[in-house]
């Protein structure tokens, strides 16, 4: 399933419906861009995406979450599960912007401490991009099972795409959250290589 | 019809069966993969499209770590390469081509039947048994299913094949 936006400026036409809207009039239309989330294609996903997803599937299948005693930063450490393109974000409530990103890898462009909302419109700059990650972080912990999604922006100037597995953790305490392993695609989303300079 | 392949001690037989002898108990996630593919989308004409075949669909499919993509463009069956190498497989590796496989029995098996699948464009399942001596002697017995896909217009481009061992 595509879950999609298109917008023209600010907020005009926003669906969820998987269906890409089209509509508009006069210059407007040719702003149009398209944000997107959609199914890793199986001919670009990379084995290092793979070999994770496959590592999560044997811990605990691909439907349920993990559930863990200790910090979580620790807990998925001591199972090999954090890399320098991997992130964890607490999954308070529904709005992201009161997510606290709990610990980031190197190459991501976030830091621990900072509120996950804020984060990545500071870095992608896309109301409707925050919406979509958002909205499959939400679906990966309320209906316990992992997921592999390919997100999109697409307007007349760019395209940016970054792959990302998103797995759900809660602790003892009922507490919630996601392990987010990614990769970019094209463009310079989220990921840099800078550390590695 | 079981049809053998031997040479330096490797022995390698198939046995081409109808999809309706595919046992949904024995062999589910090679019969949901199945389904799968007679369930995508036809753009252009009757094969799927490499592109609408997706990592999560595969994973939620049971079959993640047991599938090949094999990139079939080539005339040449030796030229043939694995886009994707089964995770959980062993004696290759993404990239690897046909001809670069050790066994030449297990090599020749592969071309004749990637090349039939090919040329079918229609699934092909296989009972396998192979006796292979490369790093000691080691028997498997699996069923295997090769499933034709496009890129954009109807020729046979891909192979996804599942494969599914006897424990």
């Amino acid at each position: 399933m595509i879950k999609s936006f298109v917008y023209k400026h600010k907020d005009v036409n926003v669906s969820t419906s998987g269906k890409i809207i089209q509509g508009g009039i006069g210059p407007e239309k040719e702003l149009a861009a398209i944000v997107e989330a959609s199914d890793i294609p199986i001919l670009s996903a990379t084995e290092e995406l793979q070999r994770a997803l496959l590592r999560w599937v044997d811990l605990c299948g691909i439907a349920g979450y993990y559930q863990f005693t200790g910090m979580v930063s620790d807990v998925m450490q001591s199972l090999n599960m954090l890399d320098e393109q991997a992130y964890i974000v607490g999954v308070v409530g529904r709005d992201p912007d009161d997510w606290p990103v709990i610990w980031a890898g190197d190459a991501v462009v976030m830091e621990a401490g900072q509120q996950f909302g804020s984060a990545i419109i500071r870095h992608v700059n896309d109301a409707r991009l925050l919406q979509l990650f958002a909205l499959e972080y939400l679906d990966a912990v309320r209906y316990r099972r992992a997921a592999a999604r390919r997100f999109s922006r697409r307007d007349l100037n760019a395209s940016n795409s970054i792959d990302q597995l998103i797995f759900p953790l809660r602790d003892a305490g009922a507490f919630e959250y996601v392990l987010v392993h990614g990769e970019s695609v094209s463009g310079d989303w989220l990921y840099s290589n800078d550390h590695l300079q | 019809m079981i049809e053998r392949e031997a040479g330096s001690g490797d022995v390698v037989e198939r046995r081409v069966c109808a999809l309706t002898e595919l046992d949904e108990g024995k062999d589910a996630p090679l019969a949901r993969l199945v389904r799968f593919w007679f369930s995508l989308p036809r753009r252009h004409g009757i094969l799927p499209d490499i592109d609408d075949v997706g990592l999560m669909e595969l994973t939620r499919l049971g079959v993640l770590g047991w599938f090949h993509v094999i990139d079939v463009h080539d005339e040449n069956p030796g030229n043939f390469s694995y886009d994707v190498f089964a995770l959980r497989g062993m004696g290759g590796y993404s990239g690897i081509r046909v001809s670069d496989i050790s066994s030449k029995a297990l090599q020749r098996a592969l071309e004749r039947d990637l090349v039939i699948a090919k040329a079918n464009k229609f699934p092909l399942f296989q009972g396998v048994s192979a006796q292979l001596t490369g790093k000691g002697l080691h028997s498997r017995e699996y069923r295997r299913v090769a499933l034709p896909l496009s890129s954009g217009k109807n020729n046979v481009t891909h192979l996804l094949v599942g494969v599914h061992f006897d424990q």
